[in-house]
Formats: C-alpha cells, structure tokens, sequence
C-alpha cells in the first residue's frame, strides 16, 4: 500500500488511528472562531448529557416559598417564585433545547440534500416540481404555521417539535445546495463519470454531494441554530409540553410568574446567556466552516507580516531586501 | 467621420525623435530581481535574479511555459503582486521622458512610495491584462471606462474627455458608436481592443501585454497584433509583451527572452532565436510547434515537468529534461553570457552548447507517428461511425418564436479504423457541438448517427451505456475532468466495473495496472493511489484517456485534448494517443484550434466554419494546397516559427497618415 492519506473517507473506516490523526489535523486547520465555538458546544452537549445528574436541586421540586430569591451561594442563579432552583431547571433543560436543535438538523439537512441534489442535478420536470415544492413550503410564514401545528396538540412532545420544525426548515439549505449542483452538475468530472456509464444516482452520492460537503456541513448548523431559536420561541409561547424543561420552557415561566415585574432578573437573564451563548457558538461554527472552505476569507496574518509591518493586500508588492533575517527573526 | 479626425494621437515629437536617434538606454531596466511567494509549505521563489531591458520602442517579448514566471516578474516589477508575494532583491529603474526631469537618475520602482507609483502606473507604464472578458466591468459602458481612466490621471474638461475617449477607440479599429456599449456586447477581440485603448489612453511609454491574445481565434489575434505594431510605430511607446507561445514572440518581437523556473535562460534578438536558439529549452520549445508552412519537420517537445520552486537547485534548473545533461550541469550558475559566433547581445545561461549543435538522437526518439514520415493509413479501413448531414438548433423553445440559433447546419462525417480525422475550427465554429452529438451527450436536431452502418440514438437512455463501449470521449480540460476528492485507481475502477456490467464490482489491481501502463504512467505504483492534484496536467490527461480506454471502445472522440496543456507536453500527449490509435486500430476523431498539430497528427483534415464544413482533404494536401478562401485565412492567421513577419513600415505609415476610422471587417 501507498502512503497513509488522511483525507479518503473510505480508507479512514478501517484505521481508527488514521481517524484520530484526520480529526487533529482538521482541528489544526480550524480558524480560531471554530475553535472558539467548537468548544462551547462542547460544553453545551457534556452538559446536555450530563446536565440532569449534575443538577444540585430536583428542578420540579416545589416548596412553599412564594416569592423568587436573588442568586445565593446555596442557589447560583437564584430560585424562581415556587422556590426552584434556576440553575438546575436550566441544567436539565439544555438537553432538550440541543437535542431538539441537532435531530431537526441531522433531519431537515437530510432533507434538503435530498430534495436540492435531485432537483439540480435530474433537471427539467423533476426540478420544476421540487423547486415549485420547495419554494412553496419557504413562503409559508413558518412561525405561525409551527404555532398553529402545535397548537394542535396542547402538550406536543419533544419528537412533534422536532417534525415540525423539519417540515418547515429543509427549504433554505435545499435551494443553495440545489444551485451548487447546478454548477457542479456542467463540471467536466460529472460529464465525464456519465461518459464513462455511471448511473445517476451514483454520480449524485459520489461525485455531487462529496463535492459540496463544506455546504451541507454550514446548512447543518445553520438549521440547527434555526431550531434552538425557533423551539425556544415556541416553548416560551406555551407551546410544548411545559412539565418537561427546556430553556424556553424557563423562560416562559419567568415571563408567566412576572419576573420583569418583580424585578427578579436571575430567572430571565441566565437561561437567555445560556440560549445566547449556545447560538453564537453554532454562528462562530459557521464563519469558521466559511473561512475553511474560502481561503480568501482567511486573513492569513502571518503571511502578510513581512519585516517590521503586515500588509494590507492594497499595499503594492512589499520589497524586502533582508528577506532571510526578516522571515526568520 | 475619418476625415474629420487629425492625427492628435501620435507621438510627442521629441519621443519620435528619440526613437529616431536609436536606443540611448533601457526606458525600463530590470536587474537581478527575485520575488517571492510565502507559503505555508515553504516560499515559492517564483522568480530568481532576472535581468531585463527594454529599449524605447521596443517590443521584448518574455515567453515561457505556466509556472515559469514571467507573470510575475513582469507585475513584480510594477509592483502590483498583492502580499504574500514579496520582492527579495534587485532593482527595477524606469527612465522616461516625463520624469527624467524629477528623476535624473530613473525612477527608482522599488523603493517607490504608493503615491509615487500612482503617479507610475497607467500614466507611465499601463497593462493590457489577460482575460479581456474579466478586466472589463459588466455594468458600464465602455465609454465610462475610458474616460474614467483618462480622468483619473489627467486633468480635463469634459468635452475634452470625451473626444479623447472617440479618438481612442478609433484609433484601436472601433466604431465611435459602439463607446454605448457593454463589453458582453462586444466580441473577444472587440474587448481586447478596448483594453489596449485604455491602455493608451494617457500615452504611456510603457505597455506591458499579459497574454493579449490569448483565448482569441488566430485570425483576430493576427489582426489585433498587427494593430499593436502600428499603433507601436504610431505613437512610439515600448512593449513588453508576455506570452507562453513563442511562435507568435517570432512574429511580433524584436527581442524574445525565455524563462525556465523563475530564471532568464536565453535572451536573443528574435532573428537569432528564428534560426533555432541556443539553449536546449529553447531548442525543445522550438522543436514542440508543429509547423504549417514547409515541408513536414521532426518535432521534439521536452520530456518531464518543471522543478518544484520551492526548492533551491543547484546548477541548470533544466537538466533533468535536457537531452544535452551532462554532469557539469549541476555546477554551473545560470549566468547569462554572450554566445560565441552570434550576434551581439545573444546571451545563453547554457555554456556548454553552441549554437548549431544538432540534438542527440535521444531527444528525437519521444516521435514515433508525429514525425517527418508519419504512414498515411489506408483511406478505405472499415466504417465504424459515422454521422451524416447532422444538424443541431439552440434555443427557440416555444411555437413561432425567433431566436433558434443553428449551431451545426448539416455536417457529414466519417470515422474507420485506425484513422485519424480532425475537425478543425474556431470557437463557436460548433465543433464541440458535434462531439457532444456523437457521444450522446446532446440529442441532435437532426440528420443520422449510424454505428456499424445502423442507426442509433446515443442520447437515449436504453441505448447509451451500450454506445459507451464503443465510443469514448476524451475531455479538453484535465484540471476539470477528474473528480478531486477520487483517487486514480477509483476513477479507473469505475470505468472498468461499469463497462464490465456489473457496477458493484471491485476491478483488480492487474486491470488498473494494465490501464495506467498503456497510457505509460509509470511506475504505476506510484500513480494507482494519488489524487488529481498530486499530478500534473500532462499526467491527468493520461488518466483520462485511460479511463477512456477502460470501455476498450473502437471510437476515441478528443475534444481539444491538448488545449490546455503547456506546449512542451501537447507532443507527448499526441503522441501517446497516435500510438493508441495503431494499437488498438481506433478511430480517432480530433478537434482542435490548430491546424498546424492537426497536419501532424491526422490522416484527414475537415475545416469547419459557422456550422458546415468548408473543406474537407487529405491533411498534408489541405494545408499545403487550400482552396476555401477560408482555410486560406485560417492558415495565414496561424502563427508559426518560421514565418517572420518583417515590420511593414508602409502599411503603418498608411495608418497614421490617413485616417483612423478604420473598421474591422470581421467584427
């Protein structure tokens, strides 16, 4: 055998150190934003799994306190008006609101590759029907569509917001993915593996969609950043099963038990950070993807620091007589 | 509207005069320059101690193949490379007439401030880029684009602005009226024109052309350098003029210099350079065109690929492709020095071979069918495929409606065995029209395709798969052709489990060796696992055409197999499919540009323009003897190294004196 590559998928299967090795290259490659978010989801799915063990309170307890208390050393976040504690109902709702976001994603990318690379590459009336379909369910306005779905079933589970929120969320990723193949679909490799006799649907699973996996990998953590925000809304609307936590379900009862009102800004503010912080962590994620598929984007500062000055790239063409010395400091 | 024009573009007398006194120094003197890309994986020192000089009224041609850079030496020196490229060393002076005053001593590039090189730039030293289509901007008129270079530069009057920008685009072969226009309502050569009148919108002394013909039909390359040379003689400015193609440097330069891995290898007055050159890259370049006037010559071409310049070599960067290595080469230090018994100023960075040395029969042996004697095959061979009176519209779906535009208006043509037919055409001729019909990539409007004698109707689905192992197609561009993230021995596998019928089937490694040595990528083990980008363009076409051959068809169609390739490799490429096409008796069906590599390469030539075909022959005999007026012009327009254009003076007198309405008629 050749040399151990790092970059056949197939090869990969079979070494699990090769796996290893792939991971802390791709990592290496990482712009620091990545990185940055990489490790806060991270965090938010060690605590989606582990938050519910972790939680100091039972979060449903209720005593017979009536009013919230502000953060204390026994209560971090402080308590709400029944008495529970904060901290715990936000530890054992992170996995609900993440696990809501990443099946949505895994489904409604699905999807969307589905639906895009079929409509750009079979063309004619299977993408005028795909695209009529998609372009349909994209103009229905999706927040009242959700909130009338769910509102269907008062106390919807955790799965139907995860079904609906799939339903409507495929479009977008399905037209940009659409138009990538479109592109693609004309490029001399894909002309050439249907002269050479493949059948079409080989030539979408291993020439089209490997070809855009930079794009199906930003419309993945775009869909799920779309879920988190979306089911939070819902929940914080009413509109899921309120006995089971998530952050929107804290923070519907913040807003249901006047917290505003009562000046008790630890029972909003906190679950708000943590839906917040978990967002920006998937936009970082996404920037990051961009700037690893787009060079260009890459500031690369170290390249442009010649001598004693980094240079703008409207700079003319730096001159440096001491090349060696400057380089090499 | 000629008559009404004066002759306010020439020339300032005193530049004219200048001219006429003979060189007095370089106007742009280039010496010793490096310049350097950063990269991660280690600097690219893309160009190594270069030394350049450009006489007024000059043309310096700068000639070499991707990769060498002569780009970027020539946008180094202006210093307009965007960082990470750096200048490590030497010195560019421009000394021109304008700034001789500020400038005793030359204007110092280099050590130029961003407003001085403002000042430099355009006023005094303007390009004429590459792609005329990309330089352009879309949503303005070109009118707006002259003027607002012109303004950007000098101060003037509206009224005054615009009369320049019609005397301008005169002055290049254009209508005034066409100043309305956007540039994607103009044609390629339509565009470059206005580029060069940009160019020369504020008179600059020096014009630095980047390949400004590249990508055009020879018949309006010729007319467009014709155009240069006049307007060079008109208005006295110099050139330095970039290209990969040394034949057209033999017809429009006065002095071509050859880059080989970032350093000048020879730099001759062109006449020396017509006569063969020195130096062996030279020689080989030389030796890669395939001639069109003459009697049929042996052609060379360069074996192997350029140096990594992420290396330091030691010695001639060359010698591992030259046919005269020998040891001493790794010692020498490419300096550049006048070649014994030539004219003065005909400098080599080869010490060891002079000029007139034959090649050693090793060079020669790369040519088996391309060569002088190349067998004519016997005309009647069995038909395999054939297409007759094949006809093909775009566009016009709908009832009534105009707009059908007839790519291919009734073509007939044949391929037998172990025949070679070229179709030979310009772009938009629709040539690459019928090798999408005959692979069945397009369904025709019309007319027949018969294989065996039977009808057949490639592009229908139940047919196709079987079609495909008879008839394969070989694609123009090998950087697009192969999918990036499959290795060769995947894409091989494929063909070969497809065309076994079974597609789940793994090929053996004995069948993708079998492939990979018959297209000679050797040792194969080397290739059978790398990816598209570990190769070079010469290697990835040999993949290509061995996943061609993997359907062991009878019918090889080859759409510009060798376009987009560096000239030293076109040989061996042709040469590997001429060898097939023996082996395997295939039929070949060869579409080119070229017509000089389609004498070389075919039995049977057909000219085609505008949808038909206007002359059909025996290879040697059409272009030897042509009769369409068209073929004619075809062959006229080709640039070739043994035709040396002597600058006519009397045709660039005429055009400065009377008149600058002059229109192109092919436009």
């Amino acid at each position: 055998m050749g040399p151990t590559r790092f970059t056949a998928p197939a090869r990969l299967a079979a070494k699990p150190a090769a796996v290893l090795g792939s991971v802390a290259s791709t990592w290496r490659r990482l712009p620091l934003k990545a990185k940055v978010g990489v490790v806060i989801l991270a965090v938010f799915i060690v605590l989606a799994i582990f938050g519910p063990a972790l939680a100091p309170y039972n979060a449903s307890a209720i005593t017979s306190q009536a009013t919230p208390t502000p953060p204390t050393i026994h209560h971090l976040f402080g308590t709400d008006n029944s008495g529970g504690d904060v901290l715990s109902e936000m530890l054992v709702g992170i996995r609900s609101t993440v696990e809501v976001g990443l099946f949505t994603g895994v489904i409604a990318t699905f999807l969307s590759v589905l639906i895009g690379t079929a409509a750009g590459y079979l063309g004619g009336y299977a993408d005028e029907g795909l695209s009529l379909f998609s372009n349909v369910v994209l103009v229905l306005p999706a927040l009242p569509l959700l909130i009338v779905i769910l509102a269907y079933e008062p106390h919807a589970s955790t799965f139907a917001t995860i079904l609906a929120l799939s339903a409507v969320g495929w479009p977008w990723g399905a037209r940009v993915i659409r138009a990538q193949t479109l592109s693609l679909r004309n490029r001399d490799f894909v002309l050439a593996a249907r002269e050479v006799g493949e059948p079409a649907w080989r030539i979408i699973v291993f020439e089209l969609i490997p070809n855009q996996i930079g794009l199906i990998a930003a419309s993945f953590v775009g869909t799920v950043l779309y879920a988190i925000l979306t089911s939070v809304a819902l929940a914080f609307l009413g509109l899921t099963n309120l006995s089971d936590w998530s952050l929107g379900v804290v923070l519907y009862w913040a807003q249901s038990g006047s917290a505003v009102e009562l000046g008790a800004w630890w029972w909003y503010v906190f679950p708000g950070m943590a839906v917040a912080i978990l967002g920006m962590s998937l936009v970082l994620i996404n920037f990051g993807l961009d700037e690893l598929s787009n060079p260009r984007l890459r500031s690369s500062a170290t390249l442009l620091r010649v001598g004693r000055r980094s240079w703008r790239p409207t700079d003319p063409t730096p001159v440096v007589r001491d090349y060696a010395s400057a380089v090499k400091p | 509207m000629s008559t009404a024009s004066q002759p306010q573009w020439t020339a300032p007398t005193d530049r004219r005069d200048r001219l006429s006194t003979g060189p007095a120094g370089p106007v742009l003197d280039i010496r010793g320059l490096d310049i350097a890309y950063r990269s991660e994986l280690g600097d690219v020192r893309a160009v190594r101690g270069v030394d350049l000089a450009l006489h007024p009224g000059q043309i310096v041609g700068l000639c070499g193949e991707s990769g060498c850079g002569k780009s970027t030496l020539a946008y180094g020196a202006v210093r307009l490379l965007r960082p990470p490229a750096v200048v490590t060393g030497g010195s560019v002076v421009y000394r021109g007439q304008r700034l001789a005053e500020g400038h005793p001593d030359g204007f110092d590039v280099l050590a130029a401030s961003d407003k001085g090189l403002k000042a430099l730039r355009w006023r005094e030293i303007a390009i004429v880029f590459q792609s005329a289509m990309n330089s352009l901007n879309p949503v303005l008129r070109v009118e707006d684009q002259i003027m607002d270079g012109i303004r950007a530069h000098m101060r003037m009057g509206n009224e005054q602005v615009h009369d320049r920008a019609r005397q301008l685009i005169e002055m290049v072969g254009i209508k005034p009226e066409r100043l309305r226009a956007y540039p994607h309502e103009l044609s390629g050569g339509m565009r470059q024109r206005v580029m060069i009148a940009m160019a020369l919108a504020v008179d600059p002394e020096v014009v630095i052309m980047d390949e400004p013909t590249t990508g055009l039909d020879v018949i309006v390359q010729k007319e467009i350098l014709r155009e240069v040379l006049d307007l060079k003689v008109a208005l006295g400015f110099s050139v330095l003029f970039i290209t990969h193609d040394l034949s057209l440097l033999l017809e429009v330069a006065d002095q071509v210099v050859v880059m080989y891995a970032g350093q000048v290898v020879e730099s001759a007055p062109t006449t020396e350079v017509r006569d063969g050159g020195v130096h062996p890259y030279t020689r080989g370049l030389l030796g890669s065109f395939p001639r069109l006037r003459g009697p049929r010559v042996q052609l060379t071409g360069i074996p192997g690929t350029p140096p990594d310049l992420r290396a330091t070599f030691a010695g001639c960067p060359f010698h591992s492709r030259c046919a005269f290595a020998a040891g001493a080469c790794l010692e020498i230090d490419m300096a550049l020095a006048q070649v014994p018994e030539a004219a003065a100023g005909h400098l080599s960075a080869c010490p060891y071979v002079a000029p007139g040395v034959p090649l050693p029969p090793s060079a020669a042996a790369i040519d088996r069918r391309m060569g002088i004697d190349a067998d004519p095959r016997p005309a009647r061979s069995d038909l395999v495929l054939a297409g007759v009176d094949l006809r093909k519209d775009y566009g016009g779906r709908g009832r009534g409606r105009g707009g059908v535009v007839a790519a291919v208006k009734g073509v007939s043509l044949e391929l037998r065995r172990g025949r070679v037919v070229a179709l030979v055409g310009e772009s938009g001729s629709g040539k690459s029209t019928i090798a999408k019909l005959l692979s069945g990539q397009e369904r025709r409007t019309g007319g027949q395709i018969l294989l065996d004698g039977k009808e057949i109707e490639p592009s229908r689905r139940s047919v196709f798969r079987r079609y495909k192992s008879d008839v394969q197609m070989v694609f123009q561009d090998p950087f697009a052709s192969l999918n990036p993230l499959h290795t060769v021995r995947y894409h091989l596998q494929r063909a070969l489990a497809v065309h076994s019928g079974r597609t789940g089937r793994e090929a053996s490694i004995e069948e993708i060796d079998r492939l990979l040595d018959q297209v000679k990528l050797n040792p194969v083990e080397k290739f059978r696992d790398a990816y598209p980008h570990e190769l070079s363009g010469g290697q990835r076409q040999r993949v290509s055409i061995a996943r061609a051959l993997a359907a062991e068809p009878r019918v090889l169609l080859a759409d510009e197999p060798v376009s987009m390739l560096d000239v030293s490799i076109r040989l061996e490429i042709l040469d590997l499919i001429a060898e097939l096409r023996s082996r395997f008796e295939l039929a070949i069906l060869y579409i080119t540009h070229d017509i000089a590599s389609a004498r070389y390469f075919a039995d049977e030539i057909l000219v085609m323009n505008r949808g038909e075909i206007v002359e059909r022959g025996p290879a040697e005999q059409l272009v030897r003897n042509p009769t369409h007026p068209y073929t004619q012009l075809l062959i006229a327009s080709s640039p070739d190294p043994d035709t040396f254009a002597p600058p006519e003076p009397a045709h660039a007198a005429a055009i400065s004196t009377s008149g600058l309405g002059k229109e192109v008629a092919s436009e």
